[in-house]
């Protein structure tokens, strides 16, 4: 085991370069969105003037990093994700309401959200697993024992109330998929999540009869084939084990105040506010961008705040008023630049433990950028996930930014573990 | 392509490109629509606030009712006015006023509306409506206020205010905004999610010169406003206005319950205060003042203040008694004043005559029974056994508990236990002689209004109670309360002492509270006051058979009990029975309210 540090810097000017240039454009979105009357840069009211405190921390993270010994960070998964389940559930005990969440640790005037760091802890778990154990993806076994480890800390913080960081938590299927988990099954997997969803919004005895005709055709149609059938027949059983065990998880496990978020996040016009106003608001901002955009800090529609929570969720808003459609497509293909160049490193990888830490790092990157700019152009629905890099937020940038690290520091060893 | 395992995610991020690039495209470039709205338009979310659910009595009688008033709002970079002196009266402000509150308004933003002026009144709005148009760059919108067109049951109703910061920062439903109304205590409180209804929003179009165009996207995004919930209370408007009435100018408590339902007929503190005073503009000032009156008006007595129970506490003891046996219907002992004092005679007394003549000595005799039941030799261990029975029984006629009263902060007054005198006196250090008092309602024990009341609605029962409660229906929905709590005492017990109190008021000490067209049935108390007059208490219930009413009265420094509360008690039956007053000697009685013998006063 040699302890290689020299290679950390050089091994991928690409990604490097781009994260910065990321942090910056992040910096001055923020620095823009929080530009009105009476605005104070020095004050720790100030959210761009927070950023550029917790950027020089994510710089000594960086440095920490590169003269980090590789095999710690190996060792360390286990603990890591250990604390982190710990902070999940404490958290959901002594933490703080932010926005109806109880994700929030209050710590002298800072506050950490543990769900954001256990996104590094699962990840590096997750590759730990795959490498130790060999894992099967064609076994059924296999694919339950490791959806446990992001299924886990995805419930629990579905029990704080923060149902679009959950569902970040989905996609490490990704990862699965490409460690040989088959289409199939994904597509299996959805059904089930489909049934659980339509037994929220539909009656159950409806979805009884929907599921019983499904049945029904499928028994008809594979009649001859003794397998098939008992095959049906048991995703028959599992259909009604959810639906049923869907009203146990409503109305025994839950609080009523988390049972009410469960009904606000399937019914949100209980929310009269509203995801609406907020998409209006931010579609009215882009669209008003034009070819050319307005200008750095000339953007009307978000210089004069019409945008809500917008710092952290709508942050692109702010791209697409200010920078126009050349600004916004020369955003979006960086971005996709920067994932495409931690696909490849990721594919590169010889080793197990680095490809799937690799994969995770670019599926949760993935699913960060695609469904919060969608969100903010009006194609996705509005679950409150930070666009990754830029977004207001210590606790996510520090998170991106570990796990972009530790990726950077494994694939700069990457030739030298071979040993181990 | 088995090859490239990476090629499916290759895709993705191809898919994804054309996605937001083909998107983008549509809202910057195709469309222009959003052009347009940003460019010459801004949007704006009106609130459209919610009519507050009105309050009424059982027999929808209104009690809480809106009135609009205005709140107006400045834009600065949109404010301007031909003739200033015109905006000064209007408002009336004078010049410095006006200034400051501009430059105020231009510290915050010039381009958002700041508060210009609160709650301005209907019949004021309507005085200046005209010259509104005048005034660019200010806006008004109504704002419901409370109204209460009979000035009672303040305490329980509660008042409504301007949220608070704190209280903003702490509400995690992002509901409220600066400035919006909520109910702070008692119903107001207790009922807001209900009350307060929802908020609606309006998006409309304003082009740059601040001028309405209209509703953003043909109104279809707008949410509609949900006006709130009415709410029925249990009360009766007539009898509570009329026992306000006779508590003017004293203090203290009565508390009406209907038995077979517990529903609270009428709940009020004295002194009180109009409950208008808390509604609009004038708000911090009015509370302020009755923050610092000594009287402490906003106190609500019938559920916070706590006073031994006295006298109406050998009720209990008798049952208690009977229950365990050591006393029966017919024992007959002779009693001396020796242990106590007393104003009962010495003589022959049976449990009946106890209760009527309401003798210190002879429940001094059975208390003693009650605590020494010679479990154990030791007389230390042997009181600390008898004492937690007792202590178990008395709970159960709900003292010592805030009877699931959820509407207000109640108090539980206080039960003593074994373990409460073992931290006093320290362990076998203590026994029946220490805690003797209780013996007639005194010493430590300490009870509400509203748990006396819902223990005179035990007697009316005959040793059950319901939990009381104040709200009947919500928007015509009957709010069940159909718990039921038995005190495990026979029956024939509570027929016995209930003989005794009809006896109190034909020939005891409640002869006061007699009424020839009414059984009422009660027992007094005159409360040991350290620092003044004693407490006068009462409580009872009519008619005997088949009870409607059970009343407790705690009439501060006012002397006997047989005065001032067995009056108020009677009177407020004779009210709720007989829908008016025969009386009306009785009621002068209590209206001039002189209730202390000459030769008590010093």
């Amino acid at each position: 085991m040699r302890k290689i540090s020299n290679n950390f810097f050089s091994n991928d000017f690409i990604i490097t370069g781009i994260y910065f240039i990321m942090l910056f454009i992040g910096f001055l979105s923020i620095y823009s969105s929080q530009n009105t009357d009476g605005f104070d840069f020095l004050s720790f009211q100030n959210e761009s003037f927070k950023q550029l405190l917790w950027i020089t921390v994510c710089l000594f993270i960086f440095f920490a990093i590169s003269i980090l010994e590789y095999r710690f960070i190996f060792d360390l998964a286990v603990p890591l994700y250990a604390l982190s389940l710990f902070l999940l559930i404490l958290v959901l005990f002594v933490g703080q309401e932010v926005n109806s969440h109880s994700s929030w640790f209050n710590l002298f005037g800072f506050k950490f959200q543990p769900s954001e760091f256990s996104k590094f802890t699962t990840a590096l778990f997750l590759a730990k697993i795959f490498d130790s154990y060999s894992i099967n993806l064609r076994n059924i076994k296999h694919i339950l024992m490791t959806s446990l480890v992001f299924m886990l800390p995805s419930s629990i913080i579905l029990l704080q109330g923060d149902t679009g960081t959950a569902l970040v938590y989905f996609s490490f299927f990704l990862v699965f998929l490409r460690e040989g988990l088959s289409i199939g099954f994904l597509l299996f997997f959805f059904a089930f999540v489909l049934i659980f969803t339509l037994g929220l919004l539909v009656d159950v005895y409806i979805l009884y009869i929907i599921i019983s005709i499904v049945f029904l055709v499928f028994v008809g149609l594979s009649i001859k084939d003794f397998r098939k059938v008992i095959n049906s027949f048991i995703i028959l059983v599992l259909s009604i084990l959810i639906i049923n065990g869907q009203g146990f998880v409503l109305n025994n496990l839950l609080t009523p105040k988390q049972k009410q978020r469960v009904e606000t996040l399937i019914n949100p016009s209980s929310d009269p506010l509203g995801s609406g106003w907020n998409i209006t608001q931010s579609k009215i901002a882009i669209g008003s961008g034009g070819i050319f955009g307005k200008g750095y800090l000339k953007g009307t529609q978000t210089g004069l705040n019409f945008v809500p929570i917008q710092s952290t969720d709508f942050i692109f808003s702010v791209i697409g008023e200010e920078f126009g459609y050349i600004g916004s497509m020369i955003f979006i293909i960086l971005y996709l630049i920067f994932l495409y160049r931690i696909l490849i490193l990721s594919e590169a990888q010889k080793d197990r433990f680095a490809r799937v830490f690799g994969y995770s790092v670019f599926s949760i990157f993935l699913f960060h950028f695609t469904i919060n700019v969608s969100m903010t152009l009006g194609l996705f629905p509005v679950i409150g996930i930070p666009l990754s890099l830029i977004s207001y937020g210590g606790s996510s940038l520090l998170s991106f930014s570990l796990l972009l690290f530790v990726f950077l520091k494994l694939n700069g060893v990457k030739s030298a573990i071979l040993g181990r | 392509m088995s090859g490239d395992k990476s090629f499916i995610f290759k895709i993705i991020l191809v898919v994804i490109f054309v996605l937001l690039s083909f998107r983008l495209f549509y809202l910057q470039i195709y469309e222009d629509k959003y052009h347009e709205l940003s460019e010459n338009n801004t949007v704006h979310l009106e609130s459209i606030y919610p009519s507050r659910g009105i309050i009424l009595d059982r027999y929808d009688s209104v009690i809480v009712e809106n009135k609009p008033t205005y709140d107006f709002y400045i834009i600065p970079k949109q404010f301007r006015v031909r003739d200033t002196s015109q905006i000064l009266n209007s408002f009336s402000l004078t010049k410095v006023q006006l200034k400051n509150s501009i430059n105020r308004a231009k510290k915050y933003s010039i381009y958002r509306p700041s508060i210009f002026y609160k709650g301005m009144s209907h019949s004021q709005f309507a005085s200046i409506q005209s010259n509104l148009y005048d005034f660019k760059g200010i806006y008004h919108s109504p704002k419901p206020t409370r109204y209460y067109n009979k000035p009672i049951l303040s305490h329980a109703l509660g008042y409504v205010a301007e949220i608070g910061r704190n209280q903003l920062e702490r509400d995690t439903s992002n509901y409220y905004a600066l400035g919006d109304l909520v109910g702070l205590s008692g119903i107001e409180k207790a009922y807001e999610y209900l009350l307060r209804g929802n908020k609606g929003y309006k998006l409309k179009l304003y082009d740059v010169n601040g001028i309405s165009a209209g509703s953003f996207n043909e109104g279809l995004d707008d949410v509609l406003v949900a006006n709130g919930k009415n709410i029925k209370l249990t009360i009766d408007a007539s009898l509570q206005l009329y026992i306000e009435k006779l508590l003017y100018g004293k203090v203290g408590s009565v508390v009406a319950i209907e038995p077979s339902s517990g529903n609270i007929l009428a709940i009020a503190s004295a002194p009180s205060y109009d409950p208008n005073i808390l509604s609009g503009k004038d708000f911090s000032i009015n509370y302020l003042g009755l923050q610092r009156d000594t009287l402490k008006p906003i106190y609500n007595r019938a559920l916070m203040a706590t006073y031994p129970p006295g006298s109406m506490f050998k009720l209990i003891q008798s049952l208690i008694g009977l229950e365990k046996k050591h006393v029966s219907y017919d024992d007959n002992v002779y009693i001396d004043l020796s242990s106590i004092g007393d104003l009962a005679p010495e003589g022959y007394y049976d449990l009946e005559k106890a209760i009527v003549k309401s003798s210190n000595n002879y429940f001094f005799k059975l208390f003693r029974k009650i605590i020494n039941e010679n479990r154990d030799s030791n007389t230390f261990i042997d009181s600390r056994l008898g004492l937690e029975n007792w202590s178990n029984y008395v709970k159960m006629f709900g003292l010592g508990s805030e009877l699931n009263f959820n509407i207000s902060s109640s108090n539980k007054g206080f039960v003593p236990s074994s373990n409460y005198y073992d931290t006093y006196y320290g362990k076998n250090r203590w026994k029946f002689s220490n805690v003797y008092s209780l013996s007639i309602g005194q010493g430590e024990l300490l009870v509400t209004p509203i748990q006396m009341a819902n223990f005179a609605a035990i007697m009316a029962n005959r040793g059950y109670y319901v939990y009381p409660n104040l709200v009947l229906e919500v928007d015509g929905e009957k709010v069940s309360n159909p718990q039921i709590n038995y005190v495990d005492i026979d029956k024939a017990h509570f027929d016995y002492v209930v003989e005794a109190m009809e006896e109190v008021v034909i020939s005891g000490s409640a002869r006061r509270a007699y009424m020839k067209e009414l059984e009422i049935c009660g027992k007094t108390s005159t409360v040991q006051n350290p620092h003044g007059y004693d407490h006068s208490g009462f409580i009872g219930f009519a008619p005997k058979n088949n009870p409607k009413i059970a009343i407790a009265a705690y009439i501060e420094n006012s002397g006997w009990g047989g005065r001032s509360a067995a009056s108020i008690a009677s009177l407020a039956a004779e009210k709720y029975i007989f829908k008016n007053i025969k009386r009306t000697w009785l009621e002068d009685y209590v209206l001039i309210g002189d209730f202390i013998d000459e030769e008590d006063k010093q």
